[in-house]
């Protein structure tokens, strides 16, 4: 179930709600090669910067968090190319989800806002 | 005339004075391909808009519109696509960016130290019985071979490198300056195909040295005789050394990692992003400092949203180029205030934290791709690979021959045992490499049919080996390899000395042999070799010894059974790259 939506009023175009609130999975859909989480530096930090618990990385290109009804979040994302000319896109997982962001070479992190 | 060539130079140094560019390239292709395809995309979603007769096709078409914007704004945010930010920004004032490139550079190679790798396979001296796969792909592994080896074995010193290696080496430190295309972002900036590097990085090379040359010393008789003694004059003869071994190695086949080997890959790999992600967050900072009075987000909503008037989003494509420098100029004046300053200097020093950062981040993406690809090459590593090896052998006194060999390589890591799912940290515990040689050797000529049993094929070669990661002795930097292998040939035809009896062979003595004879060749047998081999190293620096035991029950020239030990010393120049 695609919970993710983009929030039209924010010009940067980097903030998406979640509704409802509960669990979110995000994953890397390969254009060219392949584009792996940065596991190091993929985090998910509540409003106060702490880093929310309980976030797993099912698989190599999938990362998954809970939200809570009210609450809002940074999302962090860092990636991997391999080779270092591949290409893909960041989607909350399932099919017709929401496309959140394009990962090139040249990407290296990116940094999101979800609001539930 | 004149007045026409003095304005052709006036303009010229007005330009590059202003040190500022008219018409915006975007010189990264992914970005470039993504700017066009936003733009594109979201002119035909208004297309469909305004041609939607249904509720869905209109929602469809919205829906289409929206994300279109969102990867725009997101193109022009250092937050999201910071890659193509910078190469907008380097874009803009080319002159600036060259000069600060030029003390970069300079600083990254005096910073840098030295490395290492190590020795040949197959070659007289060589304390190796077994071929490995090496290709730059392969680096990991083949220890033996970096981008530029100078090994010295017994007497064979031997040069050998992939073709790929050179370029990912200066990759490493050309601070942005030369590396992959997909992540260049330094305009102008020299850049290879990465289809190309991945092609090179399939053949390596290697060239062998014999410096055991036997020379001579011709005295001529001066003066007169005195009694018994006589005045000579020495000079020297015979050369120091020959081409012992030519090799070249092409990897024919290799299993595609998947998503699983790349990620664990990565966990055994050494990858670090921070250096990296502290050059992303400066440029971040930046921006973030720029918007705490709404500036920057002002810029980007000129830029950005559709519904203003002059954004770059639905603006005519032939004046793209022209709206492009001028808004990322204004971009620039955002980020970094006073950098339109009519004083050049002032304006220069207002810009120079930002193009400062933004060519510190181009430079981490080079490390970065150079790391992405070592990591690549690991996980490729841990499937078999298969590699076809060319040597030309062209041993001391004897014929010339090729040895066409097959080489697959397999590593016994099971990962997934050592790791399983939902462990929190990677066990990097010890694994071993399996490599198997098959051969076939051959004369360049066929022998004299005065040898008996003679014939074109001069044996026939299989091989085993297994190594060992190297490991840490102790607290110390101090690794030591271990190697056990075992090799077998079946002589095919007898192995074959060239003789002169005027001038004997360097450490070969013959008693009875005929004033005529110019070749002399020995029994053919089957020969089985064991060797177990340490291999000591430092992880800080790019020398290896390595010290080997053989035992045979025979070798090409003596029917009994020997027993040797062979030596080593290597160093890898790849190390001069690496910054240890």
């Amino acid at each position: 179930m695609c919970v993710l939506t983009p929030d039209n009023s924010d010009i940067t175009g980097t903030t998406f709600r979640a509704s409802p609130a509960g669990p979110v999975t995000l994953q890397i859909t390969a254009v060219t090669g392949s584009v792996l989480f940065d596991q190091t530096a993929t985090v998910v930090k509540d409003s106060t910067g702490k880093q929310v618990a309980g976030t797993s990385f099912p698989a190599a290109d999938t990362y998954s968090f809970t939200t809570r009804a009210g609450q809002s979040y940074t999302l962090e994302t860092g990636y991997i190319c391999v080779p270092p000319n591949s290409t893909g896109e960041l989607n909350e997982a399932g099919a017709g989800c929401t496309q959140l962001s394009d990962i090139l070479s040249s990407t290296l992190a990116q940094t999101f806002t979800i609001k539930a | 005339m004149k007045n026409t060539m003095r304005s052709i130079l006036v303009a010229a140094a007005f330009a590059m004075l202003s040190s500022w560019a008219t018409a915006q390239q975007i010189t990264n292709e992914q970005c470039k391909e993504h700017f066009v395809e936003y733009r594109n995309g979201y002119r035909t979603a208004t297309e469909a808009l305004q041609k939607a007769t249904t509720e869905l096709e209109k929602q469809q078409a919205l829906q289409d519109q929206g994300k279109y914007k969102r990867l725009f704004a997101q193109f022009l945010n250092l937050r999201e696509q910071a890659g193509c930010v910078v190469n907008l920004i380097l874009t803009a004032y080319p002159h600036e960016v060259q000069q600060a490139l030029r003390t970069q550079l300079f600083l990254g190679f005096a910073s840098t130290a030295e490395k290492q790798s190590g020795s040949s396979s197959s070659t007289a001296g060589s304390t190796d019985l077994i071929s490995k796969n090496f290709t730059s792909r392969l680096l990991s592994v083949a220890d033996q071979y970096g981008a530029l080896t100078s090994s010295t074995s017994g007497q064979t010193t031997t040069i050998s490198g992939s073709l790929d290696q050179l370029f990912t080496a200066i990759e490493g430190v050309s601070k942005g300056e030369f590396t992959e295309c997909a992540v260049r972002t330094i305009p102008r900036a020299g850049c290879v195909n990465s289809g190309l590097i991945s092609f090179l990085g399939r053949v390596s090379y290697s060239t062998s040295l014999d410096l055991n040359q036997p020379s001579t010393i011709t005295g001529t008789a001066t003066g007169t005789a005195q009694g018994g003694a006589q005045q000579v004059t020495g000079t020297q003869g015979g050369n120091s050394f020959a081409l012992s071994q030519f090799t070249a190695k092409f990897y024919i086949w290799a299993q595609q990692p998947t998503k699983q080997d790349l990620a664990n890959a990565l966990k055994q790999s050494s990858y670090d992003d921070t250096p990296a992600l502290t050059a992303r967050n400066k440029l971040v900072a930046i921006q973030t400092a720029s918007d705490e009075s709404g500036a920057w987000k002002t810029w980007l909503k000129n830029v950005a949203d559709p519904d203003v008037a002059g954004n770059l989003l639905t603006s005519p494509d032939a004046d793209i180029q022209t709206d492009l420098a001028a808004k990322i100029k204004s971009l620039i004046d955002t980020l970094a205030p006073g950098s339109s300053d009519p004083d050049p200097a002032k304006a220069a020093a207002a810009r120079k934290p930002l193009i400062q950062a933004a060519l510190a981040y181009s430079g981490s993406l080079a490390s970065i791709a150079k790391e992405e690809r070592t990591l690549f090459d690991s996980a490729a590593w841990s499937k078999p690979i298969l590699t076809f090896e060319y040597d030309y052998n062209t041993p001391s006194n004897q014929p010339t021959n090729s040895t066409y060999r097959l080489v697959l390589g397999k590593s016994l890591t099971n990962y997934k045992t050592q790791n399983p799912p939902g462990s929190s940290q990677a066990n990097c515990s010890p694994s071993w490499k399996i490599t198997a040689n098959a051969a076939g050797s051959f004369y360049n000529s066929t022998p004299s049919t005065s040898i008996p049993g003679s014939r074109l094929l001069r044996d026939l070669q299989a091989g085993i080996e297994a190594d060992r990661d190297p490991q840490k002795l102790g607290s110390s930097s101090l690794t030591a390899a271990l190697t056990a292998a075992y090799y077998f040939q079946d002589q095919t035809s007898p192995a074959i000395l060239n003789v002169t009896p005027s001038s004997p062979i360097s450490g070969v003595s013959f008693t009875g042999l005929s004033s005529n004879a110019t070749q002399v060749f020995t029994q053919k047998g089957k020969i089985h070799v064991g060797q177990l081999k340490i291999t000591l190293g430092s992880s800080t620096s790019g020398w290896k010894f390595p010290i080997a035991i053989t035992g045979s029950n025979r070798s090409e020239l003596i029917t009994k059974s020997t027993i040797g030990a062979q030596v080593g010393i290597s160093y890898d120049l790849d190390s001069l790259f690496q910054g240890k």
